[in-house]
């Protein structure tokens, strides 16, 4: 056991940091030209080229940075799934017909669940319909069309794993920008003659979600080494939900009216951690997998 | 960054694994801990003193002091270990994680020679006199006065809320010897609990008996021999080794057993947990604030080994969830899955009615540790 953050890990964090920044808390139509530029810098190839921690760790990176592009996909769920040379925009779907997904309208390629099995299907075999939503993560509506990459019985178990990692650390990310945007602001909002964030009302709710988003956090990156652990994905995306809508509700609670304006900026990171607590069918069906997979072990166990 | 157990880390896991199947009392169940009855008071002591002799109570301790500089990712294995058995220690865990390391830091040659071997052999019972009627989170406006007399201090006062106390051979106790200096006036005595006027009571709870007990003490004569470190310096080494105390303590995997006795317990009965989905979302939910636990408590550990000096918030944060989010959502859980047979005397359920008020409570409270974690990983300013 070693939990210590190597200094390539610090450096891949800082220099993704360093692209993501100039797109930051900005909703991207046409993506081209931040995936140019991850892909330039080797983030996009991160899992192959560096690990699956190093691939949570460039999704922490965008959560935290409230960049809405197409890049769970391609970061870490398509290595995962052992896939290769993807196109960069990967967008995922959990089902062939009329599904909603986040960064449908600008991906390249789809990896959709069929069933047990995971397919790949490229955008232009598909149809893709715009959909208008307000939670800072563009959505559209996807019909994956006959032309697939079929990816075995089984590999939608391993598809849904990834991507479930894939969720919770992005969201971590978002969490504990919010957190430690907020935690800024109620240190310089005086009321009564005093910060507020010294009345321990405030303290306590934000030291909350910030032990709920350290959790999270760790609980991807344990989870990102273990792709073929659906019970470690479902619990990181079981907890990464629970805490994103804690999150959502305090940050927002504390910051007043300020925090609902685009101005402070608040929403950037709180609106896509709404999206993130309904992705794969949200804390109820992680919780359910977590549950089984529980039962499963201890079954095993009893066996043996 | 390795999130697997080393070969030899394994290894060490599954030898202890191997002890403590052969070595825990078939009395200990999960109702142990706080020692209500001689019979589980002999079993916690013989099983000690075994894991004395098998290296397996202070093998953390440096080899001058009876250990062999484990690293403390063993430390941890132990406590997850021990945990998951019921924690068969009983109250040793304090003497090995926190007493013991105190009269390192800070006791005479006399003290470390009477004391760690004790320790180290598992044949001794402390308790710590730390909490007051009138100073409980607010630990540092205690009043136990300890007066010097010739060799002796006189100790008169009232410690409140200690558990242990009923089997303790010795108090850590927390004394003022300078009435004016907060919490530069307070001082440390290694009290033996034999001696004159001291008297300890039961304190009456609903759940099992002996869970917290008072301590009186009137006109008590404690040789200043038995003063740890500096007078009126306790207050500082109190704090630095508790905050060690507070990545010890692996209730995750108590809360694991549990819900293993409480799923054999519906079993028999029955009752298959995965054709209720409520009761199978409530499940999950408390088995991914578990798995996210315990990789706080890890985070915490690398933390403390990575020693960068300043502020641990990791420390807390770990303390906060382990203590207190777990300990509430296994309480509800476990009466979730029995219902009706929760309320029986003693099932896994009842045990955790008891568990889950005071794990948020002892040892600093919840609250406690929220502001820790406000003041030293959010950097909000201090509450006035």
């Amino acid at each position: 056991m070693d939990l210590r953050v190597t200094q390539d890990q610090r450096d891949i964090s800082a220099s993704v940091g360093t692209v993501l920044h100039r797109y930051r808390r900005q909703a991207i139509d046409d993506p081209a030209a931040l995936l140019a530029e991850l892909d330039a810098g080797g983030f996009l190839d991160v899992y192959a080229g560096a690990g699956p921690i190093e691939a949570a760790f460039v999704l922490e990176a965008i959560g935290a940075s409230a960049v809405a592009a197409p890049l769970a996909g391609r970061v870490l769920v398509a290595p995962a799934l052992g896939l290769k040379d993807l196109p960069a925009a990967v967008a995922l779907v959990p089902s062939l017909t009329g599904a909603l997904s986040r960064h449908a309208p600008s991906a390249q390629a789809f990896l959709a669940i069929d069933g047990d099995e995971a397919v790949v299907a490229m955008a232009d075999t598909c149809s893709v319909e715009s959909v208008t939503s307000r939670y800072g993560v563009p959505l559209g509506r996807v019909t994956v069309g006959d032309t697939v990459q079929r990816l075995g019985a089984g590999s939608a178990a391993r598809l849904r794993a990834a991507w479930r990692v894939a969720l919770a650390a992005e969201a971590a990310g978002a969490m504990l920008a919010a957190i430690e945007h907020t935690s800024r602001y109620v240190t310089e909002r005086v009321q009564f003659g005093r910060s507020i964030g010294s009345f321990q009302a405030v303290q306590h709710q934000l030291a909350e979600v910030y032990i709920l988003a350290e959790g999270a956090r760790w609980l991807a990156r344990r989870a990102a080494i273990a792709p073929e652990d659906g019970y470690l994905a479902a619990s990181s995306a079981a907890f990464a939900c629970t805490a994103a809508a804690r999150t959502y509700t305090v940050t927002q609670q504390v910051s007043g009216a300020t925090g609902i304006t685009t101005e402070h900026g608040l929403v950037a990171w709180t609106m896509p951690l709404i999206a993130a607590q309904t992705e794969l069918g949200g804390v109820r069906a992680h919780a359910q997998d977590v549950a089984r997979g529980r039962l499963a072990r201890r079954a095993i166990g009893t066996e043996s | 960054m390795d999130f697997e157990w080393s070969e030899a880390e394994s290894r060490f896991r599954a030898e202890l694994r191997e002890f403590l199947a052969q070595n825990v009392s078939p009395l200990w169940g999960t109702k142990g801990r706080q020692v209500p009855t001689p019979e589980l008071y002999e079993a916690c002591r013989e099983f000690c003193i075994k894991a004395g002799e098998h290296g397996y109570l202070t093998p953390h301790w440096p080899v001058e002091h009876g250990g062999r500089d484990a690293s403390l990712w063993e430390k941890i294995i132990i406590a997850e270990e021990m945990w998951g058995a019921g924690e068969p220690r009983g109250p040793q865990y304090m003497n090995v994680n926190w007493i013991g390391p105190a009269i390192m830091r800070a006791g005479t040659s006399e003290q470390q020679a009477f004391h760690l071997p004790r320790l180290a052999r598992g044949d001794t019972f402390w308790c710590q006199g730390f909490s007051e009627p009138n100073s409980g989170t607010d630990l540092a406006s205690l009043a136990t006065s300890a007066v010097p007399d010739g060799d002796d201090y006189v100790v008169n006062g009232q410690k409140v809320w200690t558990s242990y106390a009923h089997v303790a051979q010795f108090c850590f106790l927390l004394v003022r010897t300078d009435p004016s200096a907060g919490r530069d006036g307070i001082t440390i005595l290694l009290v033996p609990m034999g001696l004159p006027g001291i008297e300890v009571r039961e304190i009456a709870t609903p759940f099992q008996p002996h869970v917290i007990h008072e301590i009186f003490f009137t006109d008590v004569r404690v040789p200043q021999a038995c003063r740890l470190g500096e007078e009126n310096r306790g207050w500082q080494l109190v704090r630095s080794v508790l905050a060690e105390e507070r990545i010890g303590i692996a209730r995750y995997t108590f809360s694991e057993d549990v819900l293993d006795q409480t799923l054999d317990a519906m079993a028999q009965r029955g009752v298959d947990p995965a054709t209720d989905p409520v009761l199978m979302h409530q499940l999950g939910q408390a088995c991914a604030q578990w798995e996210a636990s315990k990789l706080l408590m890890y985070a915490a550990v690398q933390e403390q080994l990575d020693d960068i000096g300043g502020a641990r918030p990791m420390a807390s944060v770990w303390r906060a969830i382990g203590a207190g989010f777990n300990e509430r959502m296994a309480r509800e859980l476990f009466m979730s899955v029995m219902g009706d047979e929760g309320l029986v005397e003693e099932s896994p359920a009842d045990l955790y009615t008891l568990l889950g008020v005071t794990s948020p409570i002892t040892s600093g409270t919840l609250e406690l540790q929220l502001n820790l974690v406000a003041r030293t990983a959010l950097s909000l300013p201090k509450a006035v």
